[in-house]
């Protein structure tokens, strides 16, 4: 077992799921469509440094700038009741936002990648969740695409991989 | 037992009602009914509050058994590490120790702050 104060093994982080899903199968789904890829540890405390590496599929080949961020919320889930049922509505007001990596694409390139790194800041506030509020910790990925010769909209795509902050060791 | 009968009262030592995460807090329980309570309990717990409602959690609870009509118990807890006192935009979380009394759910409340540095941190919205 490792001591406790090192960071668990980095793994693949899973997106957010807070789009609604008709829209992240169709994101899924789209030809050329980029998705994003982050690899951290899971579980970081407060002052400690963190290390992540980062990925972007874009067919298109399109990529003009990522930047990739840790990034701290405070989340209140608002429930709205109605005749067709419950519905959730999630305000956010974010604290906090360290830069980890920042990078620029190249033309033609399908597969960008690359590694960050940073520290969690000493002096906030730790992951929690509960019923109604919440803080919620995530590595954000940001990316803009150079616009192409057709008319069709030029994507962007703002991606959050949810990881958990501790308090110190 | 009528609660306007029941007095209760919870004394924190030194008066402290700041503490560092994983700190110890100690204090005495005082209570003073026409009959025993059928039970009584201290509890810490924390809440956390918003526009879109209020969580409430009992992180410890200390029984406080074969309660007599008036006494002064001592009582102590151990800290938990998180969830820390804090004030954002959106939401709060602050602590409390509660003094509970049954039948009638008597309570009384001290607020308490549980943070790095003994004060609430002040979460400021940066976009």
């Amino acid at each position: 077992m490792p001591p406790s104060h090192l960071a668990p093994a980095p793994v693949e982080l899973k997106p957010a799921t807070g789009r609604r899903w008709p829209e992240w199968m169709r994101g899924l789904l789209a030809r050329g469509a980029p998705r994003a890829r982050v690899v951290a540890p899971p579980e970081v405390r407060l002052g400690q440094a963190i290390e992540i590496e980062w990925g972007i599929d874009c067919p298109a080949g399109n990529l003009a700038s990522v930047s990739v961020s840790l990034v701290g919320s405070e989340v209140a889930h608002q429930r709205i009741s109605a005749r067709t049922g419950i519905s959730i509505v999630s305000h956010t007001s974010v604290f906090e936002v360290r830069e980890l990596a920042r990078a620029v694409g190249q033309v033609g390139v399908r597969v960008a990648y690359g590694r960050g790194s940073g520290v969690v800041p000493a002096r906030a506030v730790p992951s929690f969740v509960a019923r109604h509020n919440e803080i919620a910790w995530a590595i954000l990925v940001a990316a803009d695409f150079r616009a192409g010769t057709s008319d069709r909209e030029v994507p962007q795509l703002r991606e959050s991989f949810p990881l958990v902050v501790r308090g110190p060791a | 037992m009528s609660g306007s009968a029941l007095k209760l009262e919870i004394l924190l030592d030194e008066g402290r009602t700041s503490f560092e995460p994983g700190a110890r807090l100690s204090g005495v329980a005082a209570w003073t009914a026409p009959s025993p309570p059928r039970a009584l309990e201290v509890r810490l717990t924390w809440t956390s509050r918003s526009g879109a409602g209020r969580d409430v959690r009992i992180e410890q609870t200390l029984p406080l058994d074969a309660p007599s009509a008036t006494e002064r118990r001592p009582f102590a807890f151990t800290l938990p590490a998180e969830p820390y006192s804090f004030r954002g935009q959106l939401v709060s979380l602050t602590w409390s120790v509660e003094l509970v009394a049954q039948p009638g759910d008597d309570t009384i409340t001290v607020p308490i702050v549980v943070a790095p540095g003994a004060a609430p941190l002040e979460l400021v919205a940066v976009r």
